[in-house]
């Protein structure tokens, strides 16, 4: 049998050659990106360093970038000790507070009225400055544990549960219909057309609450608690240790930055047909 | 449940043998009014009755209801008057029977999946035994003439390519009645009338009804035993034209002169 007609056949070549040299051609304006950023990161350092020279700036005050990465090293067993607490605290929130946030999604997109009644309190909690939060929860709950993850799903609950809730609403109508023209349970709706759907709007969430969890965990040691990168800061601060202070806050957005990347590794494998999708159009988000 | 999947592969006919027993598609009085205020009438007395196996082609303007009768056909949406009956059915009654296929505009294809796992996508749906679901895979990509492209994903097809993989998918389950809503609109000339000569050939070895939505009138002449002329809204059935062109038939046939005959007359009804 003759496959396909001629008219068609060169279509396919055509449309996978732009897709290989756009990828190309996106990997290509990564690496110059990543050589313009290397270089603007360096040059701070060294025009900080010799800055700090200079002018004679006392290390109390502003630690040059040499003298923090002897902090970096001196109080290494420190502040490893205090990374641990601060991400086991923004891994429980980010687990749960996602976990919430889809559930609810899910229930959102299946029953009207709960979302009618839900989604206005969701928004009317997201309005509450975090940082402002983070008191309410020591003081109610104590230094401990527990007021941390509280602090940390509540962060990362509202843009996973917007995401989510817009991903599974956004199926294409016909799409609804072919389902339901083979008499598809919601269920199968759900399970096979509307979640995989979502995935790429909920990773849009992921992203964004994996840094902020972090970031939330951080704030509410701040408050008040006994370990924790956050507890470094402030300890730092009373202690006038300004070296120990910029090692930690090193170590912090370090800590960020690796979350953001396992998030983004773990994108591409769950969903790699939006991966693809973005590289052909050179990356749309 | 069990009934249901028995039910699809008992009207699984062999290549060749056609079921053309049942009475068919019959809509009586058929209307569909939204209650909005003032209450709007998408459809009025809307009659016809297509025999198991025709080709039926739907034209009229756009906004006449040539999608909306589709669907109520296809027991998504309920009539507000009159009655559908298949093969003496209600249309809620053969969608739960799984006798219905159906083709959009657009082929929305899952993206997450590939072309086989598309083409699979209903068997699942209905628990077809994995082992009959490849099987039937395999066969309908090989009709539509998508043989070696099961493990590409829907993104590296073209758009008439895509289309076949819809048409596919919508045969996977051995539907009674095709319906197909406008479903090479979105496609360029060439590709329309390649797809055009595909489908007839496709429907000549998996004979069904098919209900062919379409703007075009060349095509709905081309693909039809009978064309159904609607006219604006409230939609009704303004008038039929028999199409009395021998099969098989192919692109030649749009020059002879009984083509044209037909041609003029429903371009004239659509005008009018």
């Amino acid at each position: 049998m003759i496959s396909s007609s001629a008219s068609e056949r060169p279509a396919v070549q055509s449309s996978r050659n732009p897709d290989a040299a756009a990828a190309s051609r996106g990997f290509r304006a990564l690496l110059s990106d990543q050589w313009l950023r290397w270089v603007v990161v360096i040059g701070i350092l060294v025009l900080w360093q010799i800055g700090t020279v200079v002018f004679e700036i006392p290390k109390f005050l502003i630690p040059s970038p040499i003298v923090i990465g002897q902090a970096l090293w001196t109080y290494r067993a420190m502040l490893l000790t205090n990374t641990i607490p601060t991400v086991e605290e923004a891994a429980a929130g980010f687990i749960l507070g996602n976990l919430i946030a889809v559930v609810l999604a899910t229930w959102f997109v299946h029953v009207r009225t709960a979302r009618q009644a839900l989604y206005p309190l969701a928004i009317v909690i997201q309005s509450i400055p975090m940082v402002a939060l983070a008191p309410v929860f020591v003081v109610a709950m104590g230094t401990g544990f527990s007021s941390k993850v509280a602090m940390t799903t509540l962060i990362s609950f509202f843009p996973t549960l917007v995401n989510a809730t817009r991903g599974l609403d956004a199926v294409e109508r016909p799409l609804i219909e072919l389902f339901q023209s083979v008499n598809a349970s919601r269920r199968d709706i759900y399970v096979k057309l509307r979640f995989p759907n979502a995935l790429p709007y909920i990773f849009l969430g992921l992203r964004v609450t994996a840094t902020s969890s972090v970031i939330g965990a951080i704030i509410a040691e701040w408050v008040g608690a006994q370990e924790g990168l956050g507890f470094m800061v402030i300890n730092s601060t009373y202690e006038f240790n300004a070296p120990m202070l910029w090692a930690t806050l090193v170590v912090s957005s370090a800590l960020v930055l690796c979350v953001f990347a396992l998030v983004a590794v773990v994108e591409r494998f769950v969903v790699p047909w939006q991966a693809s999708a973005e590289m052909a159009t050179g990356g749309k988000r | 449940m069990r009934q249901l999947s028995a039910d699809v592969q008992a009207s699984k006919a062999g290549p060749g043998q056609f079921d053309m027993s049942g009475d068919g598609v019959r809509c009586e009085r058929v209307g569909l009014t939204y209650p909005t205020r003032p209450p709007l009438r998408a459809l009025d007395d809307v009659n016809f009755h297509i025999e198991p196996g025709q080709f039926v082609s739907l034209i009229g303007p756009s906004g006449c209801g040539k999608s909306t009768l589709l669907r109520i056909v296809a027991g998504i949406l309920p009539a507000t008057q009159g009655a559908v009956t298949i093969d003496g059915a209600t249309p809620f009654e053969a969608r739960e029977q799984r006798r219905f296929g159906f083709v959009f505009q657009d082929a929305v294809l899952l993206p997450w999946r590939s072309v086989r796992q598309n083409v699979e996508l209903l068997g699942e749906i209905v628990n077809l035994p994995k082992a009959e679901r490849t099987r039937r895979a395999g066969e309908l990509l090989e009709l539509v003439g998508l043989a070696g492209f099961g493990q590409l994903r829907p993104s590296e097809l073209s758009g008439g390519m895509r289309q076949r993989v819809a048409i596919a998918r919508a045969l996977a389950l051995d539907p009674r009645i095709l319906l197909m809503d406008e479903p090479f609109a979105a496609l360029d000339e060439f590709q329309r009338e390649t797809l055009n000569v595909e489908l007839l050939r496709i429907w000549t070895e998996r004979r069904s009804i098919v209900m062919f939505v379409t703007h075009n009138i060349e095509e709905a002449i081309f693909l039809s035993d009978r064309v159904l002329v609607m006219t604006p809204p409230p939609g009704r059935i303004a008038s039929v034209v028999d199409v009395d062109l021998p099969r098989p038939r192919d692109l030649q046939l749009r020059s002879e002169p009984e083509f044209l005959r037909l041609r003029r007359t429903l371009r004239d009804l659509l005008i009018r």
